[in-house]
């Protein structure tokens, strides 16, 4: 079961997040686009995993804030974790982001264990808890 | 006065020549006593000489048996000299109007030896000196000629003279005192209104000048006048403007706020004299930006009879700037990206669990990011090179054909794309820098394939036309729209926020490859419709030059000679083979 869905237009970004995430023991499935990434994952949701996004913003066709936006308008994806992983990480970027919804946000260049603790730390945290972090995150944005 | 400062104060810009209207006063008042000194003097002069000769013509029949003729001969001699006293704008100088009195003593003199009667006129010619005395404005003048009216008073009561001679003379002198006096208060007074003029002329002409869009209103804002600029910058017509109100010539909006004109101008009531940016909605519904003032014309009793507005068209300056946002967010992205491959892997790389395969990604990776970093890190500082206007480059002899090929192959091995050449492989040298137009290719190479995700074809040729070569590169991407491929050279553009999202870049590339063609003394052009891809074309200039019909005038002599041993030190030096092209097409 992949319990890492990671979307990102850059090759050698994926390729490195997944020899990082499968070293770490980690199931990764990536997608190179928006609309890719959301079909993986609702797939793996359908086959009933609980995987954590990680997500770009600048990508090809619709961008990382509109994947946000479309998981969190469906409400069955609720439990399902997203970490915004972007070059852009000025504080409007991530009130942004945590506006629509994001669990963490990760700027790009990132550090690769810092990375993988907040994926497990996500992966590992029950699905009340990650909502009430994420109310509390969204409310700190709306300031 | 007050509205010339007025109006240029309230421009509110970085050009203040108008900011001290002392200077400016001081200035004025110079050219108007300048003015006012020279029409005196040439009033002055004129007279003198109206003077002279009615009092030749008066005098004459008294004194000769055919003074009647003589006289009115020698009145006739200065009525082409007293309309000749000196005019114009420039101090007339000295030496005029002692040439001119040198030139009257003379006539009075031979007037006197011809009729035998030197007295009267040596009095005359006294009476005479002093009133050109006066004229050059010295007080001695006046004494001078006090004395020669009293003398010839002294003289007629002696009886030295005839009387009728004296009486003439003496009303004469009389009569032009008087003139005089006329004159100097006339004087006054068209000095006070050419000084107006003068300013309110000053103050036409900046208003005129500056590139700033002046309008003024009555205080219930409607248009009394509008300056030239207003015609660039609000794209109205200065006799159409006079009719309407300034709220529906100008339109503005200061953020959400609509800013009315009904009655007061709000721009006044809401910032006061002070510079603010507004919104200008234009006639076709455009957003302008604009850098607004508005300073009231106060009347003595405190009401505001005018407001003098000034607006400047900051358009430029806003996209120049959002511009450089937009480019220090996209270089930031454009340098990180490289960035986090090159820390994770070498990250990766300390972790013991890789097998040689992925030792080997990682390491191919961060060496191939490491590359394209140092790329954009050479783009950059091209860029700030072309900005400071160091761009060296060598023009030297290049085989075209040979660096086409070269960096087409280049590119299809770095991208797996396909490239259609059509480079013939009988081209003409062309002057270029090496560096430079390897540079000018790989940009475009790059964004043909950059801008064609869809791997369709990219085709570059190269064609003679006349005394040029023309080098197209021809994608079958999304093109470009027309206003984007107007401005798809400027630096830091880039066709779209979507595009940036897309495909990355710094904005920079076509604006380096534009500046490098253009120093290398060629030109280049792009053609293009949005969905069916573009076409680049670079022309540079061929070597030699087209040769010269039949007919037409010889090269200059010596070319021919040595043309071909220059070509082939030149090409020596330069480490490239010498061709037998060039001498054989001569």
């Amino acid at each position: 079961m992949h319990d890492i869905v990671l979307v990102d237009d850059d090759p050698d970004i994926r390729m490195l997040a997944r020899m990082a995430f499968e070293l770490d023991g980690h199931d990764v499935v990536a997608a190179g686009n928006g609309l890719t990434g959301l079909e993986l994952l609702r797939r793996t949701v359908a086959a009933g995993g609980r995987p954590v996004v990680v997500l770009d913003v600048q990508m090809p066709d619709i961008d990382g804030w509109e994947v946000l936006e479309s998981i969190r308008a469906d409400r069955s994806l609720d439990p399902i974790p997203v970490v915004m992983c972007t070059v852009r990480a000025g504080a409007a970027d991530r009130a942004r982001g945590y506006g629509h919804g994001a669990d963490a946000y990760e700027a790009k260049p990132f550090d690769i264990d810092q990375l993988l603790g907040t994926v497990r730390r996500l992966a590992e945290m029950d699905v009340e808890r990650l909502l009430a972090r994420r109310a509390a995150l969204w409310t700190e944005a709306q300031a | 006065m007050d509205r010339g400062g007025f109006a240029l104060e309230a421009r509110g810009g970085a050009v203040v020549t108008f900011d001290e209207p002392l200077q400016v006063g001081r200035a004025d008042h110079d050219t108007i006593d300048e003015v006012a000194e020279l029409r005196r003097r040439r009033v002055v002069l004129f007279l003198c000489r109206a003077f002279v000769a009615t009092v030749l013509a008066a005098a004459a029949p008294f004194l000769h048996p055919d003074g009647d003729w003589l006289g009115l001969g020698l009145a006739a001699l200065y009525v082409p000299l007293a309309a000749a006293a000196p005019r114009g704008r420039r101090r007339a100088p000295r030496w005029d109007l002692t040439v001119a009195l040198a030139a009257d003593a003379g006539v009075l003199l031979a007037f006197g030896a011809v009729t035998g009667r030197q007295t009267e006129v040596a009095l005359a010619g006294l009476l005479f000196v002093a009133l050109h005395t006066w004229a050059d404005g010295r007080p001695a003048g006046l004494a001078m000629t006090a004395f020669a009216a009293t003398s010839q008073v002294v003289a007629g009561q002696v009886g030295e003279v005839a009387a009728a001679p004296t009486t003439v003379l003496t009303t004469a002198t009389m009569a032009v005192l008087l003139a005089f006096l006329v004159d100097d208060q006339s004087t006054q007074r068209s000095r006070a209104a050419s000084g107006l003029q003068l300013v309110s002329d000053k103050a036409e002409a900046i208003l005129a000048g500056i590139a700033d869009a002046v309008v003024t209103t009555s205080a219930d804002g409607r248009i009394r006048s509008v300056n030239r600029a207003a015609e660039s910058v609000l794209g109205c017509d200065a006799e159409a403007a006079s009719s309407v109100r300034c709220g529906d010539l100008v339109a503005l909006r200061d953020g959400a706020r609509t800013l009315a004109c009904d009655g007061r101008c709000q721009l006044l009531e809401l910032h006061g004299e002070q510079t603010v940016e507004v919104l200008r909605t234009g006639p076709n519904g455009q957003r302008q930006p604009l850098l607004a003032s508005a300073t009231p014309l106060v009347a003595g009793d405190g009401r505001v009879v005018e407001v003098v507005h000034s607006f400047r068209d900051i358009t430029s300056v806003k996209q120049a700037d959002e511009a450089k946002t937009l480019f220090l967010a996209t270089a930031s992205h454009e340098l990180k990206t490289p960035l986090t491959v090159i820390r994770g892997f070498a990250q990766m790389l300390r972790h013991t669990g890789l097998d040689p395969d992925q030792h080997h990604q990682a390491t191919a990776a961060i060496e191939a990011r490491a590359t394209q970093l140092a790329g954009i890190v050479e783009r950059l500082l091209m860029t700030s090179r072309i900005e400071a206007g160091h761009v060296d480059l060598d023009p030297t002899l290049c085989r075209i054909d040979e660096v086409l090929v070269q960096r087409t192959r280049e590119l299809e091995s770095a991208t797996g794309r396909e490239v259609e050449r059509g480079v013939p492989d009988d081209l003409p040298l062309v002057w270029a820098d090496l560096d430079g137009l390897t540079t000018v290719l790989d940009h475009l190479l790059e964004n043909a394939v950059k801008y064609a995700p869809d791997g369709g074809p990219v085709v570059v040729s190269a064609e003679v036309d006349g005394d040029e070569v023309r080098i197209r590169c021809t994608d079958d991407g999304i093109g470009m729209t027309e206003e984007q491929r107007a401005r798809c050279f400027d630096r830091f553009w880039q066709a779209e926020g979507t595009d940036v999202r897309r495909f990355g870049g710094t904005g920079i590339g076509l604006y380096i490859v534009r500046s490098l063609v253009e120093a290398m003394d060629g030109t280049i052009s792009v053609e293009s419709t949005p969905g069916h891809g573009s076409t680049f074309t670079i022309a540079l200039r061929r070597y030699p030059p087209r040769p010269a019909p039949p007919d037409a005038p010889a090269a200059e002599a010596g070319s021919d000679a040595t043309g071909t041993s220059i070509v082939g030190e030149f090409m020596k030096q330069v480490g490239m083979p010498v061709p037998d092209r060039p001498a054989a097409e001569r």
